[in-house]
């Protein structure tokens, strides 16, 4: 195995490096295995045999909760765990796109967030029509 | 060599509560403090016996070397393990362990608080994890939420359900005297509460009060010349999973399937046999999960194991004879209280809500986010 350079910055920064340019990605392990959120060894396998991928940003809502807020502070949101196609399982807040309110099992699609003075988000669209994808 | 040679080697000779409510203006040492001199009281013990110490507080990092110096003892073995509410019964085992090998004689766990009274400062909820804190999830109560959501999708568990768990911990509060809340409620009033993070409301979360609590722990040989009736350690083990809930490998299922089958198997008991049953309620969910984990119904079954009154006072299976942290006490780390209650019931101390002919008693311990799952088992002399 070859040793890990501790030049540059670590996984979490270039995670979001990447992400802050637009680009999500993830972690494959040599033996096929993705993991999330950014590791400097491969969960369980304790491996330093790994690269970043693209991820194909397709998901589905693996469990969910509304959160009550007042509408003068933006109303109520949707915090929820998505499962990638690509396995990993991680923490986001939806955005709806349409009135469908959204459930357990639907398809959601990352996009990434470019806010002002801050590091990007990564974020979940829910209700996309077929074909606007 | 195996875990079971630690079944019945050392007995909890002594138990205290002290301050659960609103006492504003004592410190937690303070009120830890109080709580470790009654605790020795009734275990008839002086403090200079004391050679091992397990000490929490919510507001000290190096908490066992406060305490040690706020009593002024110097022990020969600490342990601070630290894995949220479920450190304490963590810490038992270890304490069993450190009396086993010779290490120490007389190991005291303490705990004190005062999460209410400093405007409900849970110090252990300032280290969110820094993934999910981007999402605004309102933590703790989001994670259990998630876990409900998943729980009711797969099993079909419902939001009366979990509303039963809160109704019959406050009938059981309300048998209690030390309990901070002694009013009963009503399924209807449950259901109309306030939705904190759907499909918890303000009425399934436990409750932030102060508190401190204390244990006495020593030799099984040592245990007849203290205290009342000693409940004998027969079995323990922690289990973990993870630490933000979004790396749960399964929402529905916890690792108390892992702590409960090791501690079944050193205490040599299954879940049938045990009289009284003490789950760490930091939300309704819990109960229904750790019923089905710890093996006491199958999988899926815990919203109709509580139903109808069923762990109610009156009901088949009592749960959480003190009210639990939904009705007595939950200031932020609720293990402690969990167990005393366990070892009461043993002793035959717990009045209105005494369960008859306790002998066998299970207390289970949760910390972060379901992360950690820490089940015990106390037995009567009887047991042994």
């Amino acid at each position: 195995m070859v040793e890990q350079s501790l030049s540059g910055h670590g996984p979490w920064a270039e995670y979001q490096a990447r992400l802050n340019a637009g680009q999500f990605c993830i972690q494959q392990g040599g033996d096929g295995q993705f993991f999330f959120y950014p590791r400097a060894i491969a969960p369980g396998s304790g491996s330093n045999d790994w690269q970043w991928v693209a991820a194909s940003g397709a998901a589905s809502i693996y469990s969910l909760s509304r959160i009550p807020q007042r509408p003068e502070r933006g109303g109520d949101y949707y915090v929820a765990i998505v499962e990638l196609k690509e396995g990993p399982r991680m923490m986001t807040q939806l955005r709806l796109q349409s009135d469908e309110l959204p459930k357990i099992g639907d398809t959601v699609e990352a996009f990434v967030e470019q806010q002002e003075g801050a590091d990007a988000l990564l974020l979940f669209k829910h209700g996309l029509q077929e074909g606007a994808r | 060599m195996s875990a079971e040679i630690l079944r019945g080697k050392a007995a909890v000779v002594g138990v205290a509560q002290a301050g659960i409510g609103n006492h504003e203006g004592w410190q937690p040492l303070e009120l830890m403090g109080v709580a470790v001199q009654r605790a020795l009281e009734d275990a008839g013990i002086g403090l200079h016996e004391i050679d091992g110490l397990c000490a929490t507080t919510g507001s000290h990092y190096f908490a066992n070397l406060s305490a040690a110096e706020y009593l002024g003892i110097q022990p020969s073995f600490t342990s601070c393990d630290m894995n949220g509410g479920s450190s304490f019964m963590s810490q038992l085992l270890q304490g069993v362990m450190a009396i086993e090998s010779g290490l120490c004689k007389t190991v005291l766990i303490a705990y004190g608080s005062n999460a209410r009274s400093n405007g409900g400062n849970h110090a252990g909820l300032i280290e969110t994890p820094e993934w999910e804190q981007l999402y605004r999830p309102r933590i703790p109560v989001t994670g259990y939420a998630l876990a409900a959501a998943r729980h009711m999708h797969e099993y079909g568990t419902t939001r009366e359900q979990l509303a039963e768990v809160v109704v019959a911990a406050r009938a059981w509060g309300a048998m209690n005297p030390e309990a901070f809340v002694r009013e009963k409620t009503d399924l209807e009033t449950v259901l109309a509460a306030k939705m904190v993070s759907d499909p918890l409301s303000v009425m399934d979360c436990c409750l932030v009060t102060d508190g401190a609590a204390a244990m006495v722990l020593v030799a099984k040989d040592r245990a007849k010349e203290y205290g009342k009736q000693a409940a004998y350690v027969l079995g323990a083990s922690s289990a973990t999973t993870h630490r933000q809930i979004d790396q749960m490998p399964d929402l529905t299922t916890t690792a108390a399937v892992q702590s409960g089958s090791r501690a079944y198997q050193m205490a040599g008991v299954q879940a049938s046999d045990i009289d009284v049953i003490q789950l760490y309620d930091a939300f309704s969910i819990n109960v229904i999960l750790f019923l089905e984990d710890l093996g006491f119904c199958a999988k899926g079954e815990g919203g109709a194991f509580v139903s109808a009154g069923r762990i109610a006072p009156g009901g088949v299976r009592p749960v959480n004879t003190n009210g639990g942290g939904i009705s007595c006490v939950h200031p932020g780390m609720y293990g402690l209280f969990c167990m005393i209650e366990a070892v009461r019931q043993l002793r035959g101390d717990c009045g209105d809500r005494q369960i008859p002919s306790a002998e066998l008693a299970l207390a289970h311990g949760n910390g972060g986010t379901l992360s950690s799952q820490a089940t015990t088992i106390f037995g009567t002399e009887a047991c042994l």
